[in-house]
């Protein structure tokens, strides 16, 4: 068990270094903590349009939108051993959804070098592909709605799921957000039918838009 | 893509019901009971024994006739089939009086939205004897009235309205439940939410999926025998040990293909445990990760302003370690330094050389978090922890056993593919007797007639599967609607918060086959130990017997008031709702029952609920007499709102005896607005 548990730690621990990397590279610098779960969650849902696996299939419906608890155990260690930057500590609390901590990460030298050595000894080109592709499509957002767009996602904000409901989207017929990437396909023409890069971002600027209705009728 | 057809169907709703020569309800003067139901309550007050259910089941009789679905297991809803029957029970109106009912009839007139039949039957054999629709007169038979209804109702078919009369609108001692019952509420859902001729469909190919399922389990059984007996006949003229090996290996390897199904079905329940306790791990974790936040809160805030100068790290790892969320210098998730610290950071002392305040650089200023509220939420974050802890090691020990299932189930497959080989390396040596080429013939054209099922039941189950999306899109559609109702309802009688949250369940059709994906709700609700943080309860037996059925009645609520969104009204029956309440909760159901009827979007609903005088409270909840922040109901309009079977109905023994204390008890409900 012990191994099997700090085997998914790693394997979560390498994801998000690559997908800081990613941010970074997509211009996206420092990322909030709330903006980073967010991210983990397009990340998870979106990685089988790329033919990946994602780290978590299951997510709970929460106040704060998705929110993965070991992933924020993982970012804070990582913080502490000096690959990731922890700044701009902030506590606060509203009436609704009570206490939350602020802070920001971003990637740090140390950091970034084991990115560049676990992408070549662990083959990982493929999945910092997609990370890279998610977050620069994510990066090319409308700022205003740029936090909104994972809670408009298909499969979090499927219709009359409850808060503290859990979300299982492991197998593909329950992954919307996969689903309606793909779908883009059936949309256009044969000859333009988009890759897995073009369905991300197709989908990615499908949400904003939704995310945008919301903000303007709001 | 188009959207789906949203189906427009008509609830039926009494606007009146008379009856006549019926020796149980003889009325004042021999009238019988005439009653018009006006939009709103309506109370059938009795006591015991004075035909309250009888009067109900003449209701619910009137409208689907004398007939009932085929299988009676109701709850059973793999295994019936979509179809009537004739009535079982047809003595139950005329057992109950001394003339065989010979004379007695029952008239009613139905509304279905704006549309109104009239219909009228014979008590004793529910045989109609007068029928009409919209003012014209229509021949008075069963297969008429069907018609009728189905136009009027917008129903597929007479099992579906049967249907829905006996589950949704009729909610009678038997309390089935739907929001308990994931196979009922997809079945609701695709009599309601879908087109009709996609209900029908649905229906019909579930039949024939089960049927065909049926015919082919048993092909293959004796397809299976014949092949034993050409083991017999290749047997014949073969050596007795090998034959005996032969039937050795057979039998084995059937075993083994039994336990084979077993472990299957063993992994696959153990699986969706796994699943079901992963999931309650991550809300767990969620919630543990919110109790340390609120921790880490009072602790930043206090830090901050007793070590402005600290860096941002350390304050982190500081507010982790005080929130009993681990060490993030060492890794460690199970330090127990929070109280070490705690004590530390009270007495002013440095929290990492322990110098205290006389001898710091920076002198602490004083104040920190209210100190009941840290330790009320560091004892709520222990508590959280132990049970998360007792969790993961269920959890452990369940994959471990996961784990030995798979072990067990793949050193059984080896025995039986080797135990394969053995049988088919027997059965060559063996030479062919007398009669075995007739066997082999008949065996060929079994299996001929088994692959054209196979390919039957493929085919069907393509149809079912693409009419079962349209469902799921349908029910996706209304699923945010019915939660909203739910909601409405449950928050206005549950002191817990309570909802229902959208998901889907798998079910099979037939024994084998895959399974299909159906829409369902699943209810949420917090307790005394999760005040918080809802969960889910899956069975009936996870809430108490009121909540159970209020619960269940808020569903059918919601249910009604997302269909008949459209000025259309409907209707609910209730036998004695009082009689698994507690006594704190009739006000409350009084209140939820009379917001339903008194729906203000021009839905005019109407709400017939039987009660017993014994229950002092029910029936003033009902009729609006209790103080709840609404006008009291006026005298007169109680007296259109009661049916009361204590001035109506033969009196009984136990009537005749307490009379003036029956009596004075209905006054009493009443508010002394009867005569």
């Amino acid at each position: 068990m012990i191994l099997k548990d700090g085997t998914a730690s790693m394997g979560r621990r390498i994801w998000l270094l690559l997908l800081l990397r990613a941010c970074a590279r997509a211009g996206l610098r420092p990322v909030s903590k709330l903006r980073l779960h967010r991210l983990i969650f397009l990340s998870n849902c979106l990685a089988p349009v790329y033919g990946e696996t994602p780290l978590d299939e299951k997510v709970i419906k929460y106040k704060w939108g998705p929110y993965y608890p070991e992933a924020q155990w993982d970012i804070d260690r990582m913080a502490i051993q000096g690959l990731v930057a922890l700044t701009d500590v902030e506590v606060s609390k509203d009436k609704r959804n009570g206490w939350w901590l602020h802070a920001n990460y971003e990637l740090l030298a140390k950091g970034r070098e084991l990115c560049e050595e676990v992408i070549e000894v662990m083959l990982l080109e493929k999945v910092f592909e997609f990370l890279s592709e998610l977050a620069h499509g994510y990066a090319t957002l409308d700022d205003a709605v740029l936090d909104n767009v994972a809670l408009k996602d298909a499969t979090y904000n499927a219709p009359a799921v409850a808060e503290w409901a859990p979300i299982d989207f492991s197998e593909i017929k329950n992954n919307y957000s996969a689903l309606t990437a793909s779908a883009f396909g059936d949309l256009l023409p044969i000859q333009v039918s988009p890759n897995a890069r073009e369905q991300v971002q197709l989908y990615l600027r499908y949400l904003a838009r939704v995310a945008k209705k919301n903000f303007v009728n709001n | 893509m188009v959207a789906p057809q949203i189906p427009l169907i008509r609830f039926p709703a009494f606007k009146s019901f008379q009856v006549d020569n019926y020796q149980l309800f003889p009325g004042k003067n021999g009238e019988g009971i005439s009653h018009e139901f006006e939009p709103g309550v309506t109370v059938i007050a009795g006591v015991n024994g004075l035909g309250k259910t009888t009067l109900l089941n003449l209701m619910f009789r009137m409208l689907v006739g004398p007939r009932d679905p085929k299988k009676s297991g109701m709850l059973q809803f793999g295994a019936r089939a979509h179809e009537l029957v004739s009535w079982k029970n047809s003595i139950f109106f005329t057992s109950r009086v001394g003339d065989g009912a010979a004379n007695a009839t029952m008239s009613a007139v139905i509304a279905f939205g704006n549309e109104e039949i009239r219909i009228k039957r014979n008590i004793s054999n529910l045989e109609i004897i007068e029928l009409w629709r919209a003012g014209k007169e229509l021949d008075p038979n069963e297969k008429q009235y069907t018609a009728a209804v189905l136009d009027a109702s917008g129903i597929a078919d007479d099992y579906d309205f049967d249907f829905v009369v006996r589950q949704l609108v009729f909610f009678l001692e038997e309390r089935i439940p739907i929001v308990w019952s994931e196979q009922n509420q997809a079945e609701l859902f695709r009599v309601l939410l879908c087109e009709s001729k996609v209900a029908a469909e649905l229906s019909g190919l579930f039949d024939e999926i089960k049927d065909i399922d049926s015919q082919y389990r048993n092909l293959r059984w004796h397809l299976n025998k014949r092949k034993d007996e050409l083991a017999q006949y290749h047997g014949s003229s073969a050596e007795p040990a090998t034959l005996d090996e032969l039937k050795a290996k057979i039998q084995a390897q059937e075993s083994l293909a039994a336990k084979a199904t077993d472990y299957e079905k063993e992994i696959d329940r153990v699986k969706r445990k796994r699943s079901k306790m992963q999931i309650d791990i991550q809300q767990q974790k969620l919630e543990l990760e919110e109790k340390i936040r609120a921790h880490q809160g009072f602790q930043q805030v206090y830090l901050s302003s007793r070590f402005p100068e600290l860096p941002d790290v350390a304050r982190y790892v500081f507010s982790n370690l005080l929130a009993d969320s681990g060490c993030l210098v060492c890794g460690n998730r199970k330090t127990d330094t929070a109280i070490r610290f705690r004590r530390l950071l009270d007495q002013g002392n440095c929290p990492v050389c322990e110098s205290p305040p006389e001898e710091q650089e920076t002198r602490p200023t004083r104040g920190r978090a209210n100190a009941q509220e840290v330790k009320k939420s560091a004892q709520e974050i222990q508590a959280q922890k132990r049970d998360l802890a007792s969790l993961e090691s269920e959890l452990g020990k369940l994959e471990a056993g996961l784990l030995e299932l798979y072990g067990t189930q793949s050193r059984t497959q080896s025995s039986f593919f080797q135990l394969t080989t053995d049988v088919n390396l027997l059965r060559a040596k063996l030479t062919p007797g007398e009669g075995a080429a007739e066997v082999e013939s008949y065996i060929t054209s079994m299996e001929k007639e088994l692959n054209n099922y196979e390919a039957q039941l493929a085919e069907k189950r393509r149809k079912y599967e693409k009419q079962l999306k349209v469902l799921r899109r349908q029910a996706e559609q209304y699923a945010s609607r019915i939660k909203r109702h739910f909601e409405s309802y449950a928050g206005s009688f549950l002191a817990e918060k309570c909802t229902i949250s959208f998901t889907n369940f798998n079910s099979f059709v037939g024994q084998e086959g895959p399974s299909f994906e159906y829409p369902c709700f699943q209810v949420l609700m917090t307790s005394a130990v999760s005040p918080k943080r809802p969960t889910v309860r899956m069975k009936v037996t996870d809430v108490s017997e009121s909540q159970k059925e209020l619960i269940d009645l808020a569903f059918r609520m919601a249910l009604i008031s997302t269909i008949a969104t459209r000025g259309q009204g409907a209707m609910l029956v209730l036998e004695t709702p009082e009689a698994s309440l507690d006594s704190i909760f009739v006000i409350e159901a009084g209140k939820l029952l009379r917001k339903f009827a008194e729906s203000t979007q021009g839905c005019h609903n109407r709400l017939i609920a039987s009660s017993n005088l014994t229950n002092e409270k029910m029936i003033p909840a009902l009729l609006g007499l209790v103080p709840d922040g609404t006008p009291k109901t006026k005298p007169a309009e109680v007296r259109r709102r009661v049916i009361n079977l204590l001035k109506l109905a033969t009196p009984n023994a136990a009537y005749v005896k307490n009379k003036k204390k029956y009596d004075k008890m209905l006054e009493s409900a009443t508010d002394g607005a009867l005569d």
